[in-house]
């Protein structure tokens, strides 16, 4: 066993994966700064879609309803619909003949993706942040995007905080 | 009852390294690979196995052993497999490699978690030193991937 230089870069990207699958977001990005390799393995969509579905933050919701009892709770999906049906209970931020995905949620906030289905300006997005509780939200800059590259983005992760100099809410895509 | 050893059939194993290891069926089909070969009526000769060595495929039915046992409770069996990981980084690369390649979901589930943990909270420099990886970016290219997720460096 004394010859075990290098032997992590031996290590296959499916051993890895399995791997970096298991540790907080946080340490998937200090693994980008390690090497190439590391780098290309973290940042595939694939991988980024199985970490996502692995690690979602966002359970479902809490509601007021007039039955009892009078609070009920509705999981959490990636689907719109039950989200349009709590953002209408809530009573509302959702506009019409807009699709919304839900995409992650962090300290209590919930960012969204609208794609507007019909009507004036139909097959724009936008990213919402918006507060559950009060319905408050707000528009994200639309993302960079690359010349060239297709209009697709993962969204990587999603913090808030006060640490973006324009946006209070950083998307990571 | 399972089968008590005195009636399990043996097998024998045979590491890439030509160390021929004997061991009880019911313990040997932990790994997928060789159950396979067991059920598919193959596994008659010493079976080659020649990606793993004598003494990570000892360690290798050490915990297959271990996880055969049915009288083992599941705190034993947590208690037993924390000391079981606890080696330096060249056994626990050869025993991923290994419970990879033999399919053993348990083992590969563990070492992989015992890994995790030793990356988990760890900046760049610290994780290149423990795997000793080299850094192949520019200092160009890590200001830019740095300056991309700036809030998770802080």
């Amino acid at each position: 066993m004394e010859k075990n230089v290098d032997q992590a870069a031996l290590i296959s990207a499916d051993i890895l994966r399995m791997i970096f699958l298991l540790l907080p977001r946080k340490s998937i990005l200090m693994l980008q700064l390690v090497c190439k390799y590391w780098y290309h393995i973290v940042s595939d969509p694939l991988f980024i879609r199985n970490y996502r579905a692995k690690h979602t933050s966002l359970f479902g919701f809490f509601y007021p309803t007039s039955l009892v009892p009078p609070i009920a709770f509705i999981p959490f999906s990636r689907t719109a619909t039950l989200f349009t049906q709590v953002a209408c209970i809530g009573g509302t931020i959702v506009p019409p003949n807009h699709h919304i995905t839900l995409l992650d949620s962090c300290n209590g906030l919930l960012i969204c993706h609208f794609f507007k289905l019909s009507g004036p300006n139909a097959g724009t997005s936008a990213y919402i942040v918006c507060n559950p509780i009060t319905w408050q939200q707000s528009r994200l800059p639309p993302p960079p995007v690359l010349a060239g590259e297709p209009k697709t983005f993962l969204v990587h992760g999603f913090v808030s905080g006060a640490s973006s100099s324009t946006c209070p809410y950083s998307l990571k895509s | 009852m399972s089968l008590s050893p005195s009636t399990s059939k043996m097998l024998s194993l045979k590491s890439s390294d030509g160390k021929v290891l004997e061991v009880e069926e019911h313990v040997a089909v932990l790994c997928e690979t060789i159950k396979s070969l067991v059920e598919d009526g193959c596994a008659d000769s010493p079976i080659p196995l020649a990606n793993v060595d004598g003494a990570t495929l000892g360690n290798v039915m050490e915990w297959c052993k271990k996880h055969a046992d049915q009288k083992a409770s599941a705190d034993d069996l947590e208690d037993w497999d924390a000391e079981f990981v606890e080696r330096d980084q060249g056994e626990l690369y050869h025993l991923i490699m290994a419970a990879n390649y033999l399919n053993i979901k348990g083992l590969l589930d563990l070492i992989c978690q015992k890994v995790a943990d030793m990356i988990k909270g760890k900046h760049p420099e610290k994780i290149r030193e423990i795997f000793n990886i080299e850094n192949d970016f520019t200092p160009e290219q890590q200001e830019q991937i740095r300056k991309d997720n700036s809030w998770a460096f802080e």
